[in-house]
This record gives C-alpha cells, sequence and structure tokens, in this order.
C-alpha cells in the first residue's frame, strides 16, 4: 500500500452566516485507505465534504484532494473525485443509461471510452436489466445504485460518498455495502455515514467529528481497545466520546458565559452562538492534543 | 492513478497563489493591468475635464467618471493578484465599452473620443483575453483540457471571457432540451400557444379583409404593431424560464452538477441555450401561417395545407402519448390508427385536385432520420429499436395516404409570382425579432430564477420587467409623457422593445438594437452565473 496521502486537510473551517459549521479540523487519508467519517447529525459532515468537493468555498484552511488545492484548483480536485451527495439527487426524466452518458461526458471522459466507461458502472452497480428505464421511475435502492454508477463512471481515484445506505431497507443496505467494499478494492475511500456496523465492516480507519471538531481520527482496532487494553464496541467508543465532547463544551460554556459577562458580547448574532462558538473553539484545542496523543 | 501519486507530501507547493508561478504569462498579465488602470485614469480625467467646461454635462462626466473608476479598479485588481474572475470582468467591461461607444453617439464629447474609446476597448478586450486563455491554460496545463480546441480558443478570443468555458454547454443544452419535451406539460404550452397565434393571426387576416383597413400584409400585423404580439411572449418567456435555475435548486441537483468539472457559467448558457430551443421550436409552429399565406396567393384552398399541419400534429401527438403514458407500443398504434383516420379525412374534405405527394415525400424520407434520433433520444424507456421502428411507420404511413395528390412545395414556396404573396424578407426579419427579443427575455428570466428558489416570485419578476420595456412605449408618448429629463428619455428610447418589434416585423434589421439584445443576455447570463456562485450552497 503506497503511503502517499490522497486526502490532505489542514485547518479547514467553514462559517455560515453565524454559525461556525467546521472549525480548524486537519486529518488525512492514505492511497487506499477506506475512511468512515462519522458524527451525530450537524457535526459538520457534510459541510466537510461539500468543501473537500469544491461546492462551498472554506471560509479559511485549505485541502489538497489527489494533490490538486481545492481553494486553488477546483476543476481540478473535481476531475478526481467520484462524490456522492447527500440527497443522491438525480435528473428523473432521464433514462438510466442516458443520464450515466450524460455525467461522464460532463466529467471529460472522452467520446471513445464513453460508451465501455458507461457499460462497466451500469455492470459493477448490476444496473444492466434497467438501463433503459427512467430514473424517476426507480426504487430507492435501484437509485443510490445509479449515483453509485455516477461516482464511478469517470473512474476516479477518490470516492466520496455521503451516507450511502440511508433510507433503503436492510436488503438494500447489504448490497450498497457489498458494493463499496467491491469498489474498495481500487479505490480510495471516504464514507460518511451515521451506521457504525457499515464502519466496522467497510472501513479500516475512522474520523469522528463533532460540533464542528474532529474528536477521534485513528484505525478502528486502536479505538476499538482503548486506553486500559480492553475491547469495547465501536458504538460505546462512540457515544463515550460525543458525551465527552458536549460535557466539556458544557464546562466551557459555564465558563464562557462567566468571561462574557466581564468583556461584553463578542457576537451580534446573540449570546447563545456567541457561547457556543467560544466552547467550539477550546473544545477543538482539547481535541487536537488529544489526536497527537493518539498518533 | 499515476497523477494522485505525486501526492500531497510537497503539499506546500501547491499553496503558492496563482500569481506567484509562470513569470512571463503573469508579466503579460501585468502589463494589460497597467494599460487598464492607465486608460482607466485617462478617462476619468476626461470626465473631470467635461465637469469643469462652463456647459457642463453632469450626466456625461458621471458616466465617464464612473466608468474609468471602474477600470482603474479593475486594472489594479488585476495588477495585485490576477484571477479568473478579475480577468472574464475585464474582458466583458471591454466588450460592454465597445457596445457603448457603438451604440451611444454623444456621451463621448466628440467623434475623436468616441473612436478612440472604441479602438481602445477593442485593444484591451483583445488583450484581456489573451491574457486570460494564457491564464486559464497555465491553470490547466496539467489536464490541457480545457483549451486545446482551436475553436474555442477564438470564440474566446473574440469575445466575453466567461464564454470561454463552452465544454459542457451543448450536453447540458441538449439535456435541457430534452426536459422541455418530457415533461407532458410542455405540450400544452406548446398547444395553447398556437391556438392564441392562430386567433391572432385570423384576426389579423379578417381585419385586413375589410374594405376600409389599412394597407398592410397580414404577417406585418402578426408580428409587430398591434399590442397583441406582447402578453404571450412575455408570458410565456416567464413561464418556460421560471424553473431553470430554480428547480435544480429545489431537486438539489445542483449540488451534482457543480461537483463535476462543469463551471457555473457552462451551466447557465447551457440553461439559456435550451430554453432558447424549446421557445424557438414554439415559433416553428406558425411558419404554417405563412405557408398558407402563400399557398393562398397560389390558388391553393387553405385547408389542404392543413394536411401538412395534421401530420406534424400527429408526430406530436405521438411523442406526447409515449412521453405520457411511457407505453410506446400502445401510443405508437393509437397513433398510427389517428394519423390514418386524419389523413383519409384530410384528402376527402380537403379540397380536391392538390397534391401534396412530393411534399410528404420530402417529409417522409426526412422523418425516418429524424425519427430514428428522436427515438433514441427522447424516449429513453423505450426499446430505441421499436420507437425507431414506429417513428418511421408513422412518417411512411402519412406519405402513403397523402401521396395521392402531388405538388412541389419549394416550387409555392419559392414561386415568384402571386400578387398577395408574402414577401419572406419581413417575414423572416419577424421571427428573427420574436426570437431575439425572446431570448434576451430569457436571459432575464434565468437571471430571476438564479436569484430566488420562489418560481412564482421569479415568473412574475420576468413578466413584469419584461412588459416595462414594452410600457416604455407608452410612457414615452407626447400625451402622457411621464419621463422628462432628457437623457433618460433618450436611453428609454434605446431600451424600448415595442419600437424593436415594430422595426422587425417591418423588415427593419438594425444592428444597434442587436447589439443591445446580445449585451442584455451576455450580462444576464453573467449575472445569472454569479448568483449560481453565490446562492448554490443556500
Amino acid at each position: 500500500m503506497n503511503d502517499v496521502n490522497v486526502i490532505e486537510v489542514s485547518n479547514l473551517t467553514k462559517w455560515y452566516p453565524d454559525v461556525l459549521a467546521v472549525n480548524r479540523i486537519s486529518f488525512s487519508v492514505k492511497k487506499g485507505q477506506v475512511v468512515g467519517f462519522l458524527g451525530p447529525n450537524g457535526a459538520g459532515k457534510t459541510t466537510t465534504l461539500k468543501m473537500l468537493t469544491c461546492f462551498l468555498p472554506p471560509t479559511s484552511g485549505d485541502a489538497w484532494v489527489g494533490g490538486q488545492s481545492v481553494s486553488q484548483d477546483p476543476a481540478g480536485v473535481r476531475r478526481r473525485i467520484g462524490y456522492l451527495t447527500e440527497h443522491n439527487a438525480l435528473y428523473e426524466e432521464m433514462g438510466v443509461e442516458e443520464y450515466l452518458r450524460f455525467r461522464a461526458s460532463l466529467k471529460g471522459v472522452p467520446w471513445r471510452l464513453r460508451k465501455q466507461y458507461v457499460e462497466e458502472a451500469l455492470e459493477s452497480c448490476r444496473l444492466t436489466e434497467v438501463r433503459h428505464r427512467l430514473v424517476g421511475h426507480l426504487s430507492k435502492g435501484y437509485r443510490q445504485r445509479v449515483g453509485m454508477a455516477d461516482t464511478l463512471v469517470h473512474k476516479p481515484p477518490v470516492l466520496i460518498l455521503d451516507e450511502p445506505t440511508v433510507g433503503l431497507d436492510p436488503g438494500q443496505i447489504i448490497e450498497v455495502r457489498a458494493l463499496i467494499k467491491e469498489v474498495a478494492k481500487q479505490n480510495t475511500v471516504l464514507l460518511s455515514t451515521h451506521y457504525l456496523a457499515e464502519v466496522e465492516q467497510i472501513c479500516d480507519h475512522v474520523v469522528i467529528i463533532h460540533r464542528g471538531t474532529i474528536v477521534a481520527n485513528d484505525s478502528v482496532e486502536t479505538l476499538r481497545r482503548g486506553s486500559d487494553g480492553s475491547t469495547a464496541s465501536l458504538e460505546s467508543v462512540f457515544m463515550k466520546l460525543i458525551a465527552d465532547t458536549d460535557r466539556k463544551a458544557q464546562e466551557n460554556s459555564d465558563g464562557a458565559e462567566r468571561k462574557k459577562s466581564d468583556e461584553g458580547v463578542r457576537d451580534s448574532a446573540g449570546q447563545e452562538t456567541s457561547g457556543d462558538e467560544e466552547v467550539r473553539d477550546s473544545a477543538g484545542q482539547e481535541t487536537s492534543g488529544d489526536e497527537e496523543v493518539s498518533q | 492513478m499515476t497523477a494522485v501519486a505525486q501526492g500531497t507530501a510537497e503539499s506546500g507547493a501547491f499553496s503558492n497563489g496563482p500569481s506567484a508561478g509562470g513569470g512571463q504569462d503573469s508579466r503579460s498579465i501585468k502589463v494589460v493591468a497597467v494599460l487598464a488602470w492607465l486608460s482607466g485614469i485617462a478617462v476619468v480625467a476626461k470626465g473631470l475635464m467635461l465637469l469643469m467646461r462652463t456647459n457642463a454635462q453632469p450626466p456625461q462626466a458621471a458616466f465617464l467618471v464612473g466608468f474609468g473608476l471602474l477600470w482603474s479598479g479593475l486594472g489594479l485588481a488585476i495588477f495585485r493578484k490576477p484571477s479568473e474572475q478579475s480577468l472574464s470582468l475585464a474582458g466583458l467591461l471591454a466588450l460592454g465599452t465597445l457596445v457603448a461607444a457603438l451604440l451611444f453617439k454623444s456621451v463621448w464629447g466628440s467623434t475623436a473620443v468616441r473612436w478612440t474609446v472604441l479602438v481602445w476597448s477593442l485593444v484591451v478586450d483583445l488583450s484581456v483575453t489573451a491574457a486570460y486563455v494564457h491564464f486559464v491554460q497555465r491553470e490547466e496545463h496539467r489536464e490541457g483540457a480545457l483549451l486545446d480546441n482551436r475553436f474555442l480558443r477564438i470564440a474566446h478570443l473574440a469575445g466575453a471571457s466567461q464564454v470561454v468555458c463552452l465544454r459542457n454547454t451543448g450536453s447540458i443544452a441538449w439535456r435541457e432540451l430534452k426536459r422541455y419535451f418530457r415533461a407532458p406539460s410542455s405540450y400544452v404550452i406548446l398547444g395553447l400557444f398556437l391556438v392564441y397565434q392562430g386567433l391572432v393571426f385570423y384576426i389579423a387576416v379578417r381585419y385586413l379583409n375589410d374594405p376600409n383597413a389599412p394597407h398592410g400584409a397580414p404577417m406585418k400585423f402578426f408580428f409587430g404593431g398591434p399590442f397583441w404580439f406582447w402578453p404571450l411572449e412575455c408570458f410565456i418567456i416567464a413561464i418556460i424560464t421560471m424553473d431553470t435555475m430554480a428547480d435544480e435548486q429545489i431537486r438539489r441537483t445542483i449540488e451534482p452538477m457543480l461537483t463535476v468539472p462543469v463551471h457555473e457559467s457552462e451551466l447557465v448558457i447551457g440553461k439559456f441555450l435550451g430554453a432558447l430551443g424549446f421557445f424557438v421550436f414554439l415559433w416553428v409552429g406558425t411558419f404554417m401561417y405563412v405557408v398558407m399565406l402563400v399557398a393562398h396567393a397560389q390558388g391553393i384552398h387553405p385547408a389542404s395545407v392543413m394536411n401538412l399541419a395534421l401530420f406534424g400534429g400527429f408526430a406530436a401527438l405521438w411523442l406526447f402519448l409515449s412521453v405520457g403514458t411511457n407505453r410506446v407500443g400502445f401510443s405508437g398504434v393509437a397513433t398510427w390508427v389517428m394519423t390514418a383516420v386524419a389523413g383519409v379525412a384530410a384528402v376527402t374534405y380537403g379540397s380536391s385536385g392538390l397534391a401534396w405527394g412530393r411534399v410528404l415525400s420530402l417529409l417522409g424520407v426526412t422523418a425516418v432520420p429524424v425519427a430514428a434520433v428522436l427515438g433514441r433520444e427522447l424516449i429513453p424507456s423505450a426499446k430505441a429499436g421499436w420507437a425507431r421502428f414506429l417513428l418511421g411507420a408513422i412518417a411512411l404511413a402519412g406519405y402513403a395516404v397523402l401521396a395521392w395528390y402531388g405538388y412541389d412545395l419549394t416550387r409555392v414556396l419559392f414561386h415568384e409570382a402571386g400578387r398577395n404573396a408574402p414577401n419572406l424578407g419581413p417575414v423572416l426579419s419577424g421571427y428573427l425579432g420574436a426570437v431575439g427579443i425572446g431570448a434576451a427575455g430569457i436571459a432575464l428570466g434565468i437571471l430571476f430564477s438564479s436569484l430566488t428558489r420562489d418560481l412564482k416570485l421569479s415568473c412574475m419578476l420576468t413578466f413584469i420587467v419584461l412588459f416595462l420595456l414594452i410600457i416604455v412605449k407608452i410612457m414615452l408618448l407626447p400625451e402622457v409623457n411621464i419621463i422628462e429629463t432628457s437623457w433618460v428619455r433618450h436611453l428609454m428610447m434605446h431600451l424600448n422593445f415595442f419600437d424593436y418589434m415594430y422595426d422587425f416585423s417591418r423588415g427593419i434589421v438594425d444592428t444597434r438594437q442587436l447589439t443591445l439584445l446580445g449585451t442584455v443576455i451576455v450580462l444576464c447570463l453573467y449575472g445569472a452565473s454569479r448568483a449560481v456562485q453565490v446562492f448554490k450552497g443556500r
């Protein structure tokens, strides 16, 4: 396995008008790795992925995907990634094969190779029998497969999948997971998900994000082993990390409340958010310390 | 894979700004920047001189000063850090200057100044675009994909820098056009459009048949003069464009679209071309009236022309049924039967002695390849072979039924005799006007659609703004005379779409009007692509 960082995130920060969604996160993904990107809802997962795929510009910091900078060369990054969006929005009035051809042409697959690439994507996602049907007439499981075929069609070196199994029935979940496993043999995958079992099955490395900061960044085994050598389930480790962060946040917000009464309100957006931000700041520092220890 | 293997181990190297690398390119860009800055200062100076004269003309001076400041600011920005945005903005501004110099004679103080501005803006436009090409090329040289096409380079040098990214525009436009044809509502819109236009045409012909009516050709009344042209034109534009960009936002498809190597401007231009294609398709049906007039001038009963209309109408019906029901076999057979019945009826009740065989053989022959393409592209759910076979069968059936009568359409259309035959020049310029103003309206609609995701709001905005550009005509009437400031009046007179159409319907094609329509299109699409950049994440 090559030791090159395919995704490198450095101090990436995103401010929405008055919310700090992602706060100076840094992590990296090595070539050939399958990395699970975990976190509760609203943790900043999707925002991070949107920045990595150049959909949103970062407020500060930068990330490099396949050697290209997200802020300097969006076109270069976009050419190197396959991205399955959170909602897997597809053009419903198009046929499956037609949609994939359209996407392949946008992704710069040369005309001569297009037919072959589309054929391969259809086969690997087992879509050949529905190739002529309209996307809008397909079941959710099939749509998800169309979305996967779309991410694979230009054979990108990096796959970024945002909650690929959400809303599917158990059978479909197993199918999509098998597909991801298959794909992961040849590609580098960054996979955002809610399902911890999925991570245990598929991923060899985990990045956990909460309240916009990274609270854990380690291999699955190390994370489960814990400091005292006993093996815990990933679920309990995850819950403990989240609870710890929340507790720290609570303590800091109490501290911040007290501090604020001395310094006055920092942010016009309101006291709540203002307190929250400071909490996140300090939580970020805490966890970056943790990270160094674990590495 | 190998490209990735270079990796981010030396990621620091990638964090350099674009201005840092490539000495020669940035030097040429800097020369352009200094040129823009200096000339901006010169224009400001000219404006101030105008202001200090005894017979000062504040609007002109303000225009020049603002203009010059914009230029010099942009020059400084490019000098500091050339970016795709600043360069393309400079290119557009130079193009705008060029158009302004062409359009407005009085603003520049003297003819010499105007010509200087003209030449200068041309030079700056060319050098800015050249610099832009260098810039983009350097940015993309690893891939070498963007500007290796000679045509793109020429297209780029010729004008607006934003238009450079035309790679994907074609496929986006084609997809957009198909989107219209796959929505059953489009066929309803098409039908109602033709009902309204047919009524207008009927009124025009009836009116002109009155002995006391003024002298004039029917198509002139159809396009230009009276007010009836406008409500539908404005409304249909608002209807077609209201969901162009908003739909992507609502369905969230904007995210997969803008995370592949597609520039916002490509998306916007593609959408524009798709909507324009549908708009043109709406108008194509009305060409039937011209054919009827020509046929009438030849002594042919217009009813037989209806055969032709029926033929096209039933092909459309078939498409509609197959898209609407998604059952190709059923709709194909149903339409085949209906076409046959209608064909027999048309032959029986149409005026005899008229033969459309050659026309239809012409149509029949062209219909087969067209049908093949349509069968594959428009009906993806179909087994393509069947679709093509059925479409071809319909074309041939129409041909077989109506081939009893023979007449050469080409001879009808281009025969020079016939006193009442419409002069094709003004008719064509009328169509040019309808489509040209339509294109400007569509660009406007796309701009509004990209600003809000509320369909009703963007529809209303488009309609009102377009209608205002026509109401201007009334505002400028001597009896009303709302606007008293002379230069505003002057400006409004240039922006009066009503008079544009009046000219077009009489065969007057004014390049100034075309330039202005083009400018509206470019500016609106530019604004729309900026709006998409800003609002896409919301």
